[in-house]
This record gives structure tokens, sequence and C-alpha cells, in this order.
């Protein structure tokens, strides 16, 4: 069973890949395929997510993902110490666990590592490659490794709204979105499809 | 004030960029010191806890330059006084 959901959401995530960037219309299915075959797993999902990472831990029931959540892919979720296993000679059945629990409306980065324990507040963006760890407040941008709050997420989506390389392009046709980036950087791809 | 607003601005781009230089009003955060949207959140934490004050997100999220910045943070500090009195 376990394996026939991994092959199933892996399709999907396959998928998702083109459509969703392009925010797509069928995005709005897929994500919700996604959510689904994640809450069968036992990972408590929100309305609204869209996730693009399969690497929920061997105890997907200790994680909660609020509403309107983020997940980019190589994203990480850890529930469980590894370094148990270097205490199993003198405690054999040891492990070290500890849940995960993310606010509404997050953002977490490529390649992010969430480890046990970890709580982000609402409205936090994790930057790609950050290690969290503890407890993260409200509005919090988290990059680095360790994870360290650099600043508000507030302003960070102003600043980035607000800059030359914010571009309306969400949701239009490959054809006319590619076009209108390649203007934009004046760069000149290769012809659609070679 | 406006030495205060300064003299945070220039402690904090200074931890930034490892560099104590003379800073022109006319200097740019992104083009000149190298500051993107990421370190630019951080420059903000950095003066905001040198001087004790909130800076409003929407009052600096568009400056471009190191005078609009000090500009943009004296406004704050004037309010936040203003506020405690």
């Amino acid at each position: 069973m376990r394996s026939g959901i991994r092959r199933a959401l892996s399709r999907v995530l396959r998928g998702l890949g083109g459509r969703a960037a392009n925010g797509d219309r069928g995005h709005v299915t897929d994500d919700a395929k996604t959510a689904d075959l994640l809450r069968a797993r036992g990972v408590r999902v929100g309305e609204g997510c869209r996730i693009y990472s399969l690497e929920f831990s061997t105890e997907p029931y200790l994680i909660s993902l609020g509403d309107r959540v983020g997940v980019a892919s190589g994203v990480k979720f850890v529930t469980h110490d590894g370094a148990a296993h270097l205490l199993r000679r003198e405690r054999p059945a040891v492990q070290f666990l500890g849940p995960i629990a993310v606010g509404d409306d997050c953002f977490i980065g490529e390649n992010a590592i969430l480890l046990p324990g970890t709580r982000l507040g609402d409205g936090c963006i994790v930057g790609a490659g950050a290690v969290v760890r503890g407890e993260i407040p409200a509005n919090s941008v988290v990059a680095g490794n360790p994870g360290r709050v650099v600043g508000r997420a507030s302003l960070l989506l102003r600043r980035l709204a607000s800059g030359d390389n914010a571009l309306d392009t969400f949701g239009l046709p490959e054809v006319e979105r590619r076009a209108a980036i390649e203007r934009h950087f004046a760069v000149k791809g290769q012809p659609h499809g070679k | 004030m406006e030495n205060d607003a300064m003299n945070a601005v220039h402690a904090a781009v200074a931890t930034m960029t490892g560099s104590a230089r003379e800073l022109a009003p006319s200097l740019r955060l992104k083009e000149d010191l190298g500051i993107d949207s990421l370190e630019f959140v951080e420059l903000i934490q950095l003066i905001e806890q040198k001087l004790s004050i909130q800076v409003n997100d929407d009052a600096v999220a568009s400056v471009r330059d190191v005078g609009s910045l000090v500009g943009a943070v004296e406004t704050s500090l004037r309010e936040a006084r203003a506020a405690a009195r």
C-alpha cells in the first residue's frame, strides 16, 4: 500500500512540475490530490496547500501544515533524530522523536530541512536550504544553517514585489508566459520543444 | 535624529557588507552595495534592533539607495518617538 501511494504521488508530482509553475487551472485538482495522499499517510494538511515534496519522514502523523502552506521541492520534514541508533546497544528500542507544526500562510523553500520539534508561526518564509529547528515566531524569514530569523516575511514580500523582476506572468498560457519572461530578461531561448 | 538614523544605517550596512566605507546618499543598495532582497530584510532588522523601533514595511520596501533608506528610517524614528511621548 505504501509503495502504491508513493508511486501515485510521484506521478502527481511529476505532472505538477510544469503545469503548477505556470498556474494552469489543472493545478487546483493536482494540489488537492497531493493533499489527500499526504492525509492518507497521516499528515494533517490544511486547505489550499501547494506541496512539491514527498519527504514527510517515517512519522508523518507527527506533522501538521496549516492553510495555504507552500512546500517547495526537496524539502525534508524530519520527525526523528537518527543518532538514537548509537544508543541501541544499551537501550535497544530508544527513539528520539518530535512533532513538526507549520502555521497558516507559510512558504518553505527548496531543500530546506525542518528538524524534530520545529514550530513555524503563521506567515513564515523559510529560505532555500535552511535547516530549521525550534520555535519560529510568526511573520519571520528564516535562513541559513542553523536557521536563524533574519527579518520579517511581510517586508521581504513587499520588497520582492517592488523589485524589477516581479512579473505578472503566473497563470498565462506557457507560450505567452515564456515570451514575456524572455522579453523582460532580454534572452533568446531555444525554440519551444527543442 | 538625522544622525541617529544615519548612524544606524551606516553601522548596519557595515555589518552586512563587512566594510565601513563612506556611504554617499546616492549609493544604490543592490547595484553598488550588493544587498539583495534577503539581505535587505536583515539590514532592516539590524537597524530596528539598534534603534529599538519597528520600521513601517511600506515605507522602506521600495527604497533603492542609502539616502532614501536614511530618510525612511528617520520618519519611522520620529513617529516612534512621538508615539512614546
